[in-house]
């Protein structure tokens, strides 16, 4: 599949879920990437995470609808339990529900897309849609450091550890206070691998203007190793971009209609 | 005499130091989060707070790009929150770190933090006010999202504004102590410039 197929199924998997306002139709789609996921053996490394955001939204989303639900509720709201002085609407809780599922449809999509994804896609499609090289080399340095710094950090934790310090001992009130044992040499490794890696670019002639220019100007148009390699477009992804594009005009057609409206308010 | 030259600025190394702040954030933010949990990813500790800030006072408007591009990576990259929404809090994330580089910079301050002026600018405007403003447009676009309701803003915005605020007040004051005398040094330093 091609890396600009892959960023416009993005745009679009991020589409659906807020066009869509029926809870049942957006779960459908939520349990429809994750079968794909399961069809194509998508390995995803810590997935557990990913189940802590969704418990993440469910605790912001429900607190506030149980809690603080009124303004939801609509003009004739229906009380449905009472939590001391809290009265519990249901057009609060389907409101929750739309919001809740929503959420899961757009990140099973996201996750859907980031098992299907590489840097070198993504770089790949942002040289073909023209973003300058500058910009592109920043980004994928940043990607580049994050492993680095990830690295670097456990390499301080381990030497904070040999000093008597180990973060993950400390009572949990503590943890934010040993922090800045960590913070402050990582803070200074920063700087300087910043400065040695600027250095390593000028010693190669990386040249660019100070204010960075977001969109490669047509002339100066410099071709990568990616942009040369990774890049790759055949009829399947002309079908697939049609297909993404009348799926997109068909669903704003079907909420101008009201067919995608949530039953449960 | 006593006047530090440095070295002009390129940009290979300010590219360098965009993408290694981007970096660092990155890390911090996803260590800091976890060493205080309170749900899931919702956290009463963020220390990459205190980036945010330092980085506009340091580093310009390289250190405002990262502050509101690190989180677009980590939360859409790194956690699948949907690119929409972590885009939405772009205006919260530029004024965590632009309103204090303004200032420093408007007022002629020190990031030394040497005098009584540079202390009251550091913490009662780019530690409390621009978090006060970061949490105010961060939370309502999580209200415009439908995530959270008017009425629970506020309990919201104290656990944002709190999460955030203190960080920056305890290590933000260390790291701009004892580290920018360090970098001021280096060509990555670009206060009072703002590129």
């Amino acid at each position: 599949m091609s890396p600009i197929t892959k960023i416009l199924i993005l745009l679009f998997f991020n589409a659906y879920p807020i066009i869509i306002d029926n809870p049942i139709y957006n779960a459908v789609f939520g349990f429809f990437n994750i079968i794909l996921m399961k069809i194509f053996k998508a390995t995803l490394m810590h997935v557990e995470k990913y189940f802590k955001l969704l418990m993440t939204l469910a605790l912001f989303i429900f607190v506030s609808v149980i809690f603080f639900g009124r303004s939801v509720a609509g003009p004739n709201p229906t009380i449905i339990a009472t939590i001391g002085p809290v009265e519990v609407y249901s057009q609060a809780l389907g409101f929750g529900v739309m919001v809740y599922v929503r959420m899961f449809a757009l990140v099973s999509a996201m996750l859907l897309w980031l098992s299907i994804t590489t840097t070198s896609d993504l770089m790949s499609a942002f040289e073909k849609l023209n973003i300058s090289y500058v910009a592109r080399t920043y980004l994928t340095m940043a990607f580049r450091f994050i492993g680095m710094f990830d690295s670097d950090f456990n390499t301080i934790q381990d030497a904070q550890k040999a000093r008597g310090l180990d973060i993950n001992s400390q009572p949990l009130w503590k943890r934010p206070f040993v922090f800045g044992y960590y913070l402050i040499p990582l803070v200074a490794i920063t700087v300087k691998k910043a400065i040695d890696a600027g250095t390593t670019m000028e010693s190669r002639a990386f040249k660019a203007p100070l204010k960075i220019k977001l969109f490669e100007e047509k002339k100066g148009l410099k071709q990568s190793y990616v942009g040369k390699y990774y890049w790759r477009y055949s009829g399947k992804d002309t079908a697939t971009i049609a297909l993404l594009i009348i799926a997109f005009v068909g669903l704003l057609i079907a909420r101008m209609y009201g067919l995608v409206a949530n039953p449960f308010m | 005499m006593g006047e530090v030259i440095r070295p002009k600025r390129t940009a290979a190394t300010m590219g360098s130091i965009l993408a290694a702040w981007t970096g660092i954030c990155i890390v911090v933010g996803a260590y800091g989060s976890m060493s205080l949990p309170i749900g899931g990813y919702v956290s009463g500790f963020w220390p990459a707070m205190a980036l945010q800030a330092i980085g506009g006072i340091w580093f310009g408007m390289w250190g405002v790009i990262v502050a509101f591009l690190f989180p677009i990576i980590s939360d859409a990259i790194g956690e699948a929150l949907p690119m929409y929404v972590a885009a939405t809090l772009i205006p919260a994330n530029f004024f965590q770190s632009w309103l204090g580089a303004w200032v420093f910079r408007r007022f002629k301050l020190n990031p030394e933090l040497k005098t009584r002026k540079d202390w009251l600018a550091w913490i009662l405007i780019a530690c409390i006010l621009q978090n006060a403003i970061g949490a105010t447009l961060g939370t309502t676009a999580f209200v415009l999202w439908g995530l959270i309701t008017w009425e629970a803003q506020p309990l919201f915005w104290a656990g944002w504004f709190i999460g955030n605020t203190w960080p920056a007040i305890v290590f933000g004051s260390l790291i701009l102590k004892i580290a920018t005398p360090f970098v001021k040094r280096t060509r990555v330093y670009v206060f009072p410039d703002w590129w």
